[in-house]
Formats: structure tokens, C-alpha cells, sequence
């Protein structure tokens, strides 16, 4: 019996972060996972209402995975009518009539267009687009009448009392083949049949000398118009009432397609609106069919990115619900969801009394970067037994590094810095207990860590709920998928304990998450266009932030952002670039910076995807400071090969290393990034 | 299609003449497998067809020997409507009494289109598909996730006459898994879909076969809690079956054909059968020469266009 309880749970437990991918939920599933993401931040300045609404189009921009086909599908037709269902006193035309708005899900799904370029480019070349019009309006109107058909259904509306006239308004305005029924089924299997006809076509015409001869030839919003004209006029509860088009993957459009879409944003009609998701700009035009118009921002449309600018707290609060939603699938989790489960942060001191587990190697390395102390041991043991804190490894870390940085007598310095230690942990007066504390707290645990994992040949571990928000960068896709793999990996190696506790150790959370991050990288470097140029680029920049988090002086820590001048590359490399950004394999910072903490000049800043921190051993924190400046040839050479440049020795070049007195960058206390 | 109807017969038991051969030239040895063996037992042949992907050569031996049978070269190109224009430019002749296509080394994109376009123009054609299984594919590095085919990136197409007709709502996609875990993600991230079934070999040509085609499509199967079938790797009429139990005529369904050949040419006729199934695949510009080593056995299967 116990034992059917647990398959029973371990069933549920795992599905429930199973649905990663929108294009693959169904309707019911939407709704009832739905986080809203304009509450919490994720689309700031946005609200439901104003998006269901807005007469102007609203184009969302963001990443894969950050949630934009969970929306546009969210204020699809077919999820409100799961929200009418749900909200059992609420008819689906009261629904629609609170709601003001309708929306019909479009995915521009890429083989369907290139297929249909092909097939109809072959019979009238140049001149394939008017046939698209015309499926995409027999697709619209379809939507438009099974609306009015589940309303007869339902009885919300009565046929007798409106079928006649509205039928009789459409026939006069369009003209029909006589033999049609003048119903609004027999509309509606007229527009079924000639969409059939177009997909028939496109199985048969190459096989064949078939020309296209539709019943009835349309423009976009020929018929659809003249549809939702006359059921805002003849339906009282679709007065304030919106359509809306929703098309998502825009981007996957040939580029006369988002010409063409473009023009339909630019001109749209009454009581019909546009909302578009789509990836980053680069790969977007913004003309329209006609030469000299362009779409422009906030005049054409609205433009919400999403995931972008947004408080790391935000991020934290809308993960946490969408954590909440799935593990409320299963009876017996307990209410404190996710943070219960996984922890909350990192606990960096027990991290590294794992690592050094009471050795002095990492201290003696390091004091060896003195030139003074390198060759002395027996100094370096003397000062090792000055400075050494087997309990608190990053203390005694701290210590060191104040040792080797200080122009003072090495043993003076030494104790200084256990002063300064005791005097931080003991609470009382010393003059660099400030600086101690703030590089203990804040700059340096995270650095000290990452180097101690090094020194002894472990991985840095990555684990908690803290960690897992900051590599999924505000992606929910990367989130939901980060709690799969470690929910998946508890299951497996410990399952007893976890179903019985709903705890998963760090070892578990951090094998899956490093899994994770491979199979990720891998998966996405496999599909995409440029995908190995990408791979390398990547591990190359990867390594030379990997070699940073080596460094056993700590002089720049955490280091895991980069720059370089995009106007430069060849049109190719630029490409890639964007390819690269167009997938989040790099991420460019959203406002222009100072490129780096000895350069008083703005510029794009860029990191790589942050869930790919773990591959590299690197920090996921963005903390300012030094960031790697790369050249057009490293660029280039990087894409190319496994050529890591040695950019670190190429800093300590260019940057004077801050003296131990002086406030650094990082001297400030950035909670949001902890 | 029951198993009444199944017709596999291998190369060397057949003895039939034949009017048209049909094959891919490529640098396998597989290629010419078919042409080789009606030279050697002087069956008669009267046309043959020679699809050209590249710049790989008939032997000299071979060219000598047909040098008095009607050869017609087709180019393939990028574009499936320039290949199927130039199938239907071809003389209806060619396609009278015996005709055997030798699919080895012919592409997935084309061998679709070969076959749409005898169901169309010819479906009474006595066509038999000739598959030469190789003794091994050539894995550059080690045997399990070393194997490529292709050169590039890689672009998913609906078939050329395999749209589909559109439904209401997504279709469940059936993935025949190969050796390329790429070409499954590709298509798992370009496709909407119901449901996502995967479909292994079993029996498989040799038994690692289908180990490795787990391995590298581990990441797939792992977010995989059910819906895994098989299907034998070197028998169409199974593959066909199994679609035919496995998707409701209503619906209709979305198949990935990145199998072996055969267990493609299962899902190709079920395709022509059913309108409503939508095939997609994901291609490259450019392939690597030369996937398999040697010939393990050539079989001849028959094919009934005309339902």
C-alpha cells in the first residue's frame, strides 16, 4: 500500500514540471498553470487588461523560453474559453464581454511557409504572397465563425433571432458562390472546405499540372471585417469587444512575410489589433510592402520586452509561483514549495571546509604569489599558523590575499589581517574592520570559493533556489527545466529520502543542474544556424572567465562579462553574433555601460547565458568591475577554434591592480545580486 | 496493408526482368549494389535512372556494361519542385513493366517525392523498392554518437506533397529516431505537436544499432515518460502497420522519418494513404560522402501503389 502511494507521488511529482514548451500544451493545461507574468515584473509597465485591449499592436520581445507563446496562447480564444468553463456562473459571452477582447493563435511555423513559398513561387513567381493572404484570411474567418457556432451551441445565442440578418448583411457584402447555404455552418464548412482545398493543393500541385482555382479569392480583412463588423453591431456583448491576432514566431517569417505582416500592423482596422511575439530585433525588418513606410516604435506599435531590465526580486517572486503552481499538482509537498525543497542560498562556508576539509595547500599557494614568500616556506608557515582559520576557510582565504597585497612586512601584514578577522567575528573595534567585512560578506566568498574548488580539483557547486533563479536569467522555460532535471535526479538517487523529506541534497541539485547545462548547450549548439561557430565561441569565452575564477591573487573577481565592438565584425561573424544572441547563447546587457572598470567609454556589454556558468566553473552574479575586452581578430579566431586567448595576463597589462586601501568597484554591497 | 500482403524477397532470389532501375550514384558501394547484380546475372534491363546528388562516377566496368541501355542522369538540387519537374518530364514508358528503385543511397527529400509521384501520375506501376542494408556505418571517432551525416546546419521542411491537411488542433508527432540526436532536436523544437512518440528499431539491423540510437537521443527520451514504440529497422509494411493502428483516421498525425530507409519508406506509403499525415525532416545543404561500409544484404520489396 505504502509503496502504491509513493509510485503514485513520484508520478505526479515528476509530470508536474514536465510541460516545458508552450507549442506543446494544451488549452486546460495553459490555464491552469498560468503565472501572470505582468504582476510580477517580468513585463513591467504592461498590464493584462491594457494588453487584451490596446488598440495599437503590441509586439513582446524576448528569448526562448521567456514565456511568450504561454502568454499569446494565455489570451487565445481556446484558453478563454477554459476560463469561461472554469468560472462556472460566467457564460463564454460574459466572458468575452468582461474580458473585451477575442484573440486567435497563429504560430508561423517555418516548414508550413517555406513549403508554401515553394509550392505556390512555381506556379506565379513573384507574386506567391496574395495566396498567403488569402489562407491566413480563411484561417482568421474560420476563427471568427466558430466563435459564433460555440455560442449557438451553447445557447448564448440565438439562432433564430440573429442567423438571418447577420447572414444576409455578410452575403451582400462579399460575393459567394451561389450554391452556398446561407447559414453560418454552411459559412463556416464553405471556409473549411476552401482551406482544404489550399492544403490539398499544396500536396498535389508539383505532382501535377493543377492550377489554383479557390472558389473565392480574399484579401486580408476582406470577409473578417465585414464579420466582426456586423457581430459588434448585432451582438450587444461584443460592443467594447477586440480581435485580436496573435501570431507568434515571427521571426520565422521570410522576409516579405513580416513585410507583409508589418503593413497589417501599420493599417489596422477597427476593432482588430495585432499582437506579435517574436525573438531580438536584429532579425526583424521593419518595412512594410509599401518602400517608404516603416513601422515605427510607440507611433505603429508597442514594444515590451520581456525578462528585461527586470528586479532580480521580481524574478524571484514570479519563479517561486510558477514553482508553486506545479508542485500544488501533488498532495504532499509541503507549502513552502520550492525554496522548502531546494534550499535558499548557497552556504559557501560549508562549501569550503568540503573543499579544504582542514588543509593549507590553498593558503601556501597563494602566499607563494608573493615574490617575497614564494621560494620561503618556512616564512609561509609562519604566517600560515598567524593566519590560518581551519573553521572559516574564506576568512583565512581573506587573510592571505591581504598578506600578499600588502607592501608592508609580510608577518606585520599577517597580523593585521587576523586582527582585522577577529575583531569582524568578535564585533569589536579595529580600523579595517569595514573593509574586512565587506570583503568577506560580499566581494570576495563567492571568488574564494570558485578558487578553493580549483585549487583542490573539485567542481564549484551549484545549488538552492538562489542559485537556480540567477542561471535560469529570468527565463522561465530554463527554470522549469533546471526543477525538472533535479526533481528527475532526487528521484533517481535518492528517492526515499526526498519523497519522504521533499528535500534533494546539493549533490543531487548540483549533478542535475550540471547536466543540465551541457545537455542545453549542446542540444542548442546542435540545431542552430552557425551552431559550431557558436560552440566555440562560447567555450572560448567560457574558459577565459574559467582562468579569471583561477586566479589565485583574486584581482577580478567573478569576472563573466565581455566586450567588443559588434560594427566591426564582417558581415558573417555579425551574423553569428546575432544568431548567438537570437538564442540567448550571449546575452547583451540591456543599457550600454562603461566597458570596463579602466575605460571611461559606453559600450554593449555582453556575458554568456548564465546557465551555462556551470560548465565553466564561473560565477552567475553580474557584479561590474573588469570586464574582458575582446578584438575583432579574437572574435573571429574564437569562432573558428579552441584558441582561448590568455586574456588574463593580457589584463594585469592593462589594469593596475587597486591597492588593499582603496574602495574598489566592488566594494559595494549589491544585495540583489546575492 | 497486412502481413498477407508482404513482399520481401532478397536481391539474389529475384529473377524477374526488369524495364526501369532507378538508384542515387553516390561514393558507397551500396549504390551500385542493385546495378551490379542485374549486370552479373544478365537480367534485362532497359532503362535506367540515375539520380546525382554529386560528382561520384559509374565504375568503368559498370559504364561499359550499360553502355547499350537507355541512361537518363537526373541532377538534384536544392529545390524539391526542380527534381519532381524533372521525374514528370521523364517518358511515361520508362515507368511500364518492372520498375525497381533503389533507394540506398537516395535521400529521404527525394525518395518522397519519387513515390508521391508514382502514386499520382502512376499508381498502377509494378514498382519494387530494392534497400541494400550496410554491414556497418562509418563512425569517425567511436562507435555510439560519432556519426554524421550531414555538413552544416540544419533547416526542417514538410516534405514536398506531404503538408498534411490543417486540423483544429495539434497533431500527435510520431519521431522514428535515428542515429542523430541533432536532427530529433531540430525537429522537436521547430514543431508544434500533441503528443511526442518515439519510435526505436527493434529488431534493429544489428542489436547496438538501437542502443545507439538511444544514446543519442538520450536527452529526448529521458523527458520521455511513455509513448515509445519500435519497429523493425528492415520492414516497411511493420512501420506502415503500426501507424495505421496507432493514429486515428480523424486526426491525422505528424511523422519524422529519421530512421532507416525502410522504416522511412513505411512511413512514406502510410503518408500517401492518408492525406491528413503531415511528413517533416530536417535537411542540410551538405552531406558527408560515404555513411556506410560494405553491404550486409540486399532485399527487394514490393510495393502496391494502387490503394
Amino acid at each position: 500500500m505504502q509503496e502504491k502511494s509513493l509510485m503514485k507521488q513520484e508520478d505526479i511529482f515528476s509530470s508536474s514540471f514536465d510541460d516545458i514548451n508552450a507549442n506543446n500544451i494544451n488549452p486546460q493545461r495553459i490555464l491552469s498553470l498560468w503565472c501572470t507574468p505582468f504582476e510580477a515584473g517580468v513585463l513591467k509597465d504592461l498590464d493584462e487588461k491594457n494588453f487584451r485591449t490596446q488598440k495599437l499592436p503590441i509586439v513582446l520581445q524576448g528569448a526562448r523560453g521567456s514565456g511568450k507563446t504561454t502568454i499569446l496562447k494565455y489570451f487565445s480564444y481556446s484558453v478563454q474559453k477554459e476560463r469561461a468553463k472554469q468560472t462556472k456562473s460566467q457564460s463564454l459571452l460574459s466572458q468575452i464581454r468582461e474580458e473585451g477582447s477575442v484573440g486567435f493563435y497563429f504560430r508561423c511555423d517555418d516548414s508550413f511557409v517555406n513549403t508554401f513559398k515553394t509550392i505556390f513561387e512555381k506556379s506565379y513567381p513573384d507574386n506567391w504572397l496574395p495566396f498567403f493572404e488569402h489562407y491566413l484570411e480563411l484561417s482568421f474567418c474560420k476563427h471568427i465563425i466558430n466563435v459564433l457556432l460555440d455560442l449557438i451551441e451553447k445557447k448564448e445565442l440565438s439562432v433564430s433571432a440573429f442567423e438571418d440578418d447577420f447572414i444576409n448583411r455578410v452575403f451582400t457584402s462579399i460575393d459567394f458562390p451561389l450554391e452556398i447555404d446561407r447559414t453560418i455552418s454552411a459559412l463556416c464548412a464553405f471556409i473549411n472546405s476552401e482551406l482544404r482545398y489550399i492544403d490539398l493543393f499544396k500536396n498535389r500541385a508539383a505532382f501535377s499540372n493543377e492550377s489554383f482555382s479557390p472558389s473565392i479569392m480574399l484579401k486580408l480583412y476582406t470577409l473578417s471585417e465585414i464579420l466582426i463588423k456586423n457581430i459588434i453591431e448585432m451582438i450587444d456583448n461584443f460592443n467594447k469587444v477586440i480581435f485580436l491576432i496573435l501570431v507568434d514566431e515571427f521571426e520565422n517569417l521570410t522576409e516579405e512575410l513580416q513585410q507583409f505582416f508589418n503593413t497589417a500592423v501599420k493599417f489596422v482596422k477597427p476593432s482588430i489589433s495585432l499582437r506579435i511575439g517574436r525573438r531580438s530585433e536584429g532579425i526583424v525588418t521593419t518595412e512594410t510592402i509599401n518602400e517608404d513606410e516603416y513601422l515605427r516604435k510607440n507611433h505603429d506599435y508597442f514594444l515590451y520586452k520581456i525578462n528585461k531590465g527586470e528586479d532580480f526580486n521580481d524574478v524571484k517572486k514570479y519563479f517561486k509561483e510558477i514553482a508553486a503552481k506545479r508542485l500544488l499538482l501533488t498532495d504532499s509537498i509541503s507549502n513552502n514549495g520550492v525554496i522548502d525543497m531546494l534550499g535558499d542560498k548557497e552556504n559557501l562556508d560549508q562549501e569550503c571546509l568540503d573543499l579544504c576539509k582542514g588543509r593549507t595547500e590553498h593558503l601556501r599557494l597563494i602566499l607563494s604569489e608573493k615574490t617575497s614568500l614564494s621560494t620561503n616556506k618556512e616564512l609561509q608557515s609562519a604566517i600560515i599558523d598567524v593566519i590560518k582559520n581551519p573553521d572559516n576557510p574564506i576568512a583565512e582565504t581573506i587573510n592571505a590575499l591581504w598578506v600578499i597585497r600588502s607592501k608592508e612586512d609580510s608577518m606585520i601584514a599577517a597580523n593585521k589581517a587576523k586582527d582585522a578577522m577577529n575583531a569582524f567575528f568578535g564585533k569589536t573595534e579595529n580600523p579595517d574592520v569595514k573593509k574586512y567585512g565587506n570583503d568577506y560578506n560580499n566581494k570576495y566568498r563567492y571568488s574564494i570559493t570558485a578558487l578553493l574548488a580549483s585549487i583542490y580539483k573539485k567542481k564549484k557547486l551549484y545549488y538552492g533556489f538562489n542559485t537556480v533563479a540567477h542561471l535560469a536569467d529570468g527565463n522561465p522555460r530554463t527554470f522549469i527545466n533546471l526543477c525538472r532535471a533535479i526533481i528527475n535526479d532526487a528521484l533517481f538517487y535518492e528517492k526515499k529520502k526526498f519523497l519522504e523529506t521533499n528535500t534533494i541534497t546539493n549533490v543531487s541539485q548540483n549533478r542535475a543542474i550540471s547536466e543540465f547545462s551541457i545537455s542545453e548547450f549542446d542540444d542548442i549548439c546542435s540545431i542552430i544556424k552557425y551552431g559550431n561557430s557558436i560552440r566555440n565561441l562560447i567555450l572560448n569565452i567560457g574558459n577565459v572567465f574559467s582562468e579569471y575564477h583561477k586566479d589565485k591573487k583574486v584581482r577580478y573577481p567573478e569576472t563573466n562579462q565581455f566586450v567588443f565592438n559588434k560594427l566591426e565584425l564582417p558581415d558573417e561573424q555579425r551574423n553569428i553574433i546575432e544568431v548567438a544572441e537570437n538564442w540567448s547563447m550571449i546575452v547583451k546587457r540591456e543599457k550600454t555601460q562603461r566597458v570596463s572598470v579602466s575605460i571611461d567609454r559606453k559600450g554593449d556589454i555582453y556575458y554568456i547565458n548564465r546557465i551555462f556558468s556551470p560548465i565553466f566553473s564561473i560565477s552567475y552574479r553580474i557584479r561590474g568591475g573588469v570586464n574582458v575586452r575582446f578584438t575583432q581578430a579574437e572574435i573571429s579566431d574564437m569562432m573558428t577554434s579552441l584558441t582561448t586567448e590568455n586574456k588574463l595576463s593580457q589584463q594585469n597589462k592593462r589594469v593596475k591592480t587597486p591597492s588593499d586601501n582603496q574602495l574598489t568597484l566592488f566594494d559595494w554591497s549589491d544585495e540583489n545580486e546575492q | 496493408m497486412s502481413s498477407e500482403v508482404y513482399s520481401i524477397l532478397e536481391l539474389e532470389k529475384c529473377d524477374t526482368d526488369i524495364n526501369t532501375l532507378l538508384f542515387a550514384l553516390e561514393d558507397e558501394r551500396r549504390s551500385i549494389r542493385c546495378l551490379q547484380y542485374l549486370i552479373e546475372k544478365k537480367h534485362s534491363l532497359s532503362n535506367i535512372i540515375i539520380l546525382q546528388y554529386g560528382t561520384a562516377s559509374l565504375p568503368t566496368e559498370i559504364e561499359t556494361a550499360v553502355k547499350e541501355i537507355n541512361l537518363i542522369t537526373l541532377d538534384v538540387t536544392d529545390n524539391p519542385v526542380d527534381f519532381v519537374t524533372a521525374l514528370r518530364g521523364l517518358e511515361d514508358t520508362l515507368w511500364e513493366g518492372n520498375v525497381f528503385a533503389d533507394i540506398s543511397c537516395i535521400k529521404i527529400p527525394e525518395m518522397f517525392s519519387i513515390m508521391k509521384y508514382f502514386k499520382i501520375s502512376n499508381n498502377k506501376i509494378k514498382l519494387s523498392v530494392v534497400y541494400s542494408i550496410p554491414y556497418d556505418y562509418n563512425f569517425s571517432n567511436e562507435p555510439f554518437t560519432s556519426y554524421k551525416s550531414y555538413v552544416g546546419d540544419l533547416t526542417t521542411y514538410e516534405l514536398l506533397g506531404y503538408s498534411g491537411i490543417s486540423g483544429e488542433k495539434e497533431n500527435d508527432l510520431f519521431l522514428f529516431m535515428g542515429f542523430e540526436g541533432a536532427m530529433a532536436l531540430k525537429i522537436t523544437e521547430d514543431t508544434a505537436y500533441n503528443s511526442l512518440i518515439l519510435v526505436n528499431n527493434s529488431p534493429s539491423f544489428f542489436p547496438k544499432y538501437k542502443d545507439i540510437s538511444v544514446i543519442n537521443n538520450y536527452q529526448l527520451m529521458a523527458n520521455q515518460k511513455n509513448n515509445l514504440y519500435y519497429t523493425p529497422a528492415d520492414n516497411p509494411y511493420e512501420t506502415y502497420n503500426l501507424l495505421d493502428e496507432s493514429i486515428s483516421k480523424d486526426n491525422g498525425a505528424c511523422i519524422a522519418p529519421l530512421s532507416t530507409k525502410l522504416v522511412a519508406l513505411g512511413a512514406c506509403l502510410y503518408a500517401l494513404d492518408n492525406e491528413n499525415v503531415r511528413v517533416v525532416y530536417p535537411v542540410s545543404r551538405n552531406y558527408t560522402l560515404a555513411n556506410t561500409v560494405e553491404i550486409y544484404k540486399s532485399f527487394v520489396y514490393s510495393v502496391d501503389l494502387s490503394q
